[in-house]
């Protein structure tokens, strides 16, 4: 039985060696991390004084209106980024299929260029632009008489962040709708041209169907990225004025590496961790079902 | 014209200046970086430098730029290698041998996806320093080379290799490392090229684990030394322009260049998945 059981792994030994080296780097610095950022959650681990907390790290970030607030932070961003995005390159990627497919790919190539920048530019980029006294988007609002607008404001910081962050991260949505676009076959519109189909009701009643898996992809992308976002907040506002845009992983971070409260911070890991596991399945669970028809 | 072509033609149009205001504010970036102190304080600003001039990427040679550029280009070439060797092996492994703890290792990989990078920093870096990686170059190439995306991807390419292919190989004798190097290699070169491209974009864009892991000027990258260049006192725009100019253009490059292997990485991930 046992040496059944060798034999079986010696005959497998090939698939185990090629994975090996990966899984080394992957279990070093993603698997362990993981479990230790779970175990640590339940210390005190700060640089002065460290021992079992238990649930105590979670009790008191529950009962922290900063952490809550940048949940809600969190949530609000998520809420406002992933029908955008989802809105706005589904129709970019119908616009776009409408030139050739030379012209298609410059296209792609326009609303994917912001995606590969890298964030310091893209950050001083929109900070120049959005300056109050001297960017250029204030002084053309002046050209209209409107009245110059503080973008970066308490009230306004989180929606400009957002639309910031559309601008770097519709690229890769509109490329992988219009990939899906491209494989709706021709005779089904042309079917409905001769039924006199006008070009919405097209768009409304073939290609929103047909694309239906890969809108759900993006959508669950989007939203894991969402969640995820990070550098380009930091970078962007750091998080303010009087956290406005502190979302739940600046609030970690700060944490960690500003209060060097460890403990803490990985609870934040945690919880956020669990949120976005329970709303992609959530997506998968009520999306799918409509998918199949 | 009809009425749909109509359509057809104000929609193309909305496209075309929808492009233009997503290149306006690189052009604004670009043209910024050309102009004189003075001049990109001014009000009404200047739509293109009048008096085009250099001095701003002069004076960006007086700080550690080219250092910073050259460390960037290491880093994220040494990256890449590591991460196209190590994959492709791992990719072979979970797309063509079968063996039983295959399918649970992939779907671990493909699990770790949904945990967010930033979300591991603080264990991440704490081995950073049990390691000794804290301000080393090392410290910013090992952590990358554990990227289950990457595995992921390829290992969607490499499934479309026929296994008629390797089955023949075998019979004429050819070993699993000999399939790997001389057939798997080959065959799958566009999704290595895809993650080849997409390793260097990111780890040359890469910021906040440079940021904990760099200590001192001289070490640091392109993205982390432009950033520093904000800190002096008076904020200089055209500097910090041309700054982010010389960060971006290298990678913008590479991505018109090799469009299509970013396209085909993007899409197989998604109509696979």
């Amino acid at each position: 039985m046992l040496k059944r059981e060798f034999n079986l792994l010696y005959k497998e030994r090939f698939g185990f060696l090629f994975v090996a080296p990966a899984l080394l780097f992957f279990a070093l610095f993603y698997l362990y991390p993981i479990l230790d950022a779970i175990k640590v959650s339940f210390y005190k681990y700060t640089y002065y004084s460290s021992g079992w907390a238990g649930i105590g790290n979670y009790q008191s970030l529950l009962q922290d209106d900063v952490f809550l607030r940048s949940v809600k932070n969190t949530l609000l961003i998520v809420i406002m980024f992933v029908p955008a995005t989802l809105i706005i390159s589904f129709i970019l990627s119908i616009f776009i299929s409408l030139f050739r497919t030379r012209l298609q790919s410059v296209f792609k190539a326009v609303f994917y260029i912001p995606a590969v920048t890298s964030i310091v530019s893209i950050t001083f980029m929109w900070q120049y632009l959005l300056n109050y006294d001297f960017g250029l988007l204030n002084y053309l609002l002046g050209l209209f008489d409107i009245d110059k607008v503080n973008f970066l404001s308490y009230d306004r910081a989180i929606v400009t962040t957002t639309v910031v962050v559309l601008t770097i991260s519709l690229g890769g949505p509109i490329v992988i709708l219009s990939a899906a676009l491209g494989g709706i076959p021709v005779s089904y519109y042309e079917a409905a041209e001769l039924d006199g189909a006008s070009f919405w009701r097209k768009h409304i009643r073939i290609t929103l169907p047909m694309m239906k898996p890969t809108i759900l992809f993006v959508a669950v992308t989007s939203t894991i990225g969402a969640f995820q976002l990070f550098a380009i907040i930091l970078l962007f506002t750091a998080g303010g004025p009087n956290y406005a845009t502190t979302t739940i992983l600046l609030l970690l971070y700060q944490e960690a590496f500003v209060n060097g409260d460890y403990g803490r911070a990985n609870a934040m890991a945690v919880i956020l961790s669990i949120i976005i596991v329970i709303i992609a399945w959530l997506q998968f669970k009520f999306l799918r079902t409509d998918i199949e028809y | 014209m009809n009425k749909s072509n109509l359509i057809v033609v104000m929609l193309k149009l909305l496209l075309v200046i929808a492009a233009v205001l997503f290149l306006f504010p690189f052009y604004w970036m670009i043209s910024s970086s050309f102009k004189e102190m003075s001049i990109a304080f001014q009000i009404p600003p200047q739509f293109y430098p009048h008096h085009p001039t250099l001095n701003n990427y002069i004076k960006l040679l007086d700080t550690n730029a080219a250092k910073w550029f050259l460390n960037s280009v290491f880093v994220s070439a040494s990256t890449t290698l590591a991460v196209v060797f190590i994959t492709s092996m791992a990719a072979y492994s979970l797309a063509k041998i079968n063996f039983r703890a295959g399918k649970f290792i992939f779907s671990i990989f493909v699990g770790s996806m949904t945990i967010p990078g930033a979300a591991l920093l603080i264990p991440q870096f704490k081995i950073a320093i049990e390691l000794n990686l804290i301000n080393t170059y090392l410290g910013l190439i090992v952590p990358a080379i554990a990227a289950p995306y990457m595995i992921f991807l390829l290992r969607q390419f490499m499934k479309t290799v026929p296994q008629e292919v390797l089955e023949s190989a075998k019979m004429d004798g050819c070993s699993e490392m000999g399939i790997y190097y001389r057939i798997m290699l080959p065959l799958s070169t566009p999704g290595l090229a895809a993650i080849a491209i997409f390793t260097f974009v990111q780890s040359w864009n890469d910021y906040i684990w440079q940021l904990l892991i760099i200590k001192n000027s001289e070490m640091m990258t392109l993205p982390l030394g432009v950033a520093t260049l904000i800190d002096a006192e008076a904020v200089d725009w055209g500097l910090i322009m041309a700054g982010s100019v010389v960060t971006s253009l290298p990678v913008v490059i590479i991505f018109i260049s090799f469009q299509k292997y970013f396209v085909q990485g993007l899409t197989v991930g998604a109509v696979k998945g």
